[in-house]
């Protein structure tokens, strides 16, 4: 592995696109050249998109380890890396498929922490229910 | 200072694949895939887009249903999405973003794609559209 020591990363017309502080946190230029927003933060951590039906799976996911089934419409997602702390961000949906384009509530908070995340799915009358397509996105700071 | 000016950045092993120190300086996170895809905000009319990253195209399908097209297509029908709204004309009732894996609102066992998708937003009973905004955005792993 070769390594390029570097505290800033330019255009070949000059423009500053990225720099690197000490600790290795990246501030990248923004669209409208204002201001700069920070690499790392910016990334999405970890996605999932997995069948919660029958023998759950994963379709695709990024950074998760496993999935676990813990009864109707209540599930856990493992990271490869852990998260920081339990505070990070989630964005949920979910969907079936050939019924009808059911709307899932994915209700975080059953259980949060630094190396996993559980949630529920419920329909709109509260009740738990599995889901055929289940996405979730994490965002926050890794460990 | 050092400095390196590129037009471009490449992973050595591969191309697309670029490791990125996290936060907590103890472990690294994909740079390719923790980045957004795509996103789009629809404009209140339906047809038209007010701003939107990777999209070339929206699609006012029926009442309640939009669509968009990717730019750049995706590696797999397996992405992650995530839809909200924004509407006023659901007076007294609850909105719902729903989401849908499929293109064709007509046949939802068919026309998975890796370019293009539907989704439909509905009151708890029927599907209405989103006249104030609605936004998407995707996660998962381009071709």
């Amino acid at each position: 592995m070769s390594n390029l020591l570097v505290q800033n990363i330019k255009h070949t017309n000059n423009t500053t696109s990225m720099a690197i502080d000490t600790s290795g946190q990246v501030s990248v230029r923004g669209e409208g050249s204002a201001t700069t927003t920070n690499l790392q933060q910016g990334l999405t951590k970890a996605w999932v998109n997995f069948n919660g039906v029958g023998t759950i799976a994963f379709r695709d996911s990024f950074n998760s380890s496993g999935l676990t089934d813990n009864g109707t419409g209540d599930y856990t997602v493992s990271f490869t890396n852990d998260m920081s702390n339990g505070l990070y961000s989630t964005a949920h949906a979910g969907g079936q498929k050939s019924v009808s384009w059911g709307i899932y509530i994915g209700a975080s908070g059953i259980h949060n922490s630094a190396a996993n995340h559980s949630f529920g799915n419920t329909n709109p009358a509260d009740s738990f229910v599995d889901t055929a397509y289940a996405c979730l996105q994490f965002c926050g700071d890794l460990a | 200072m050092a400095t390196l000016k590129t037009n471009t950045l490449t992973g050595t092993s591969t191309a697309g694949s670029i490791a990125v120190t996290g936060e907590g300086n103890s472990t690294t996170t994909n740079l390719q895939q923790g980045l957004t895809k795509f996103w789009m905000k629809v404009s209140n009319s339906h047809t038209s887009l007010d701003d939107s990253f990777n999209c070339s195209t929206t699609t006012d399908a029926a009442t309640g249903v939009l669509g968009g097209t990717l730019t750049n297509a995706m590696g797999n029908t397996h992405y992650v999405q995530h839809v909200s709204m924004l509407a006023d004309n659901f007076a007294g009732s609850v909105n719902f973003a729903r989401w849908s894996p499929h293109a064709d609102t007509t046949n939802r066992t068919t026309s998975e794609t890796r370019s293009v998708y539907a989704y439909a937003f509905s009151d708890t009973v029927n599907f209405e559209d989103a006249n104030e905004a609605a936004m998407v955005s995707v996660e998962g792993d381009l071709a």
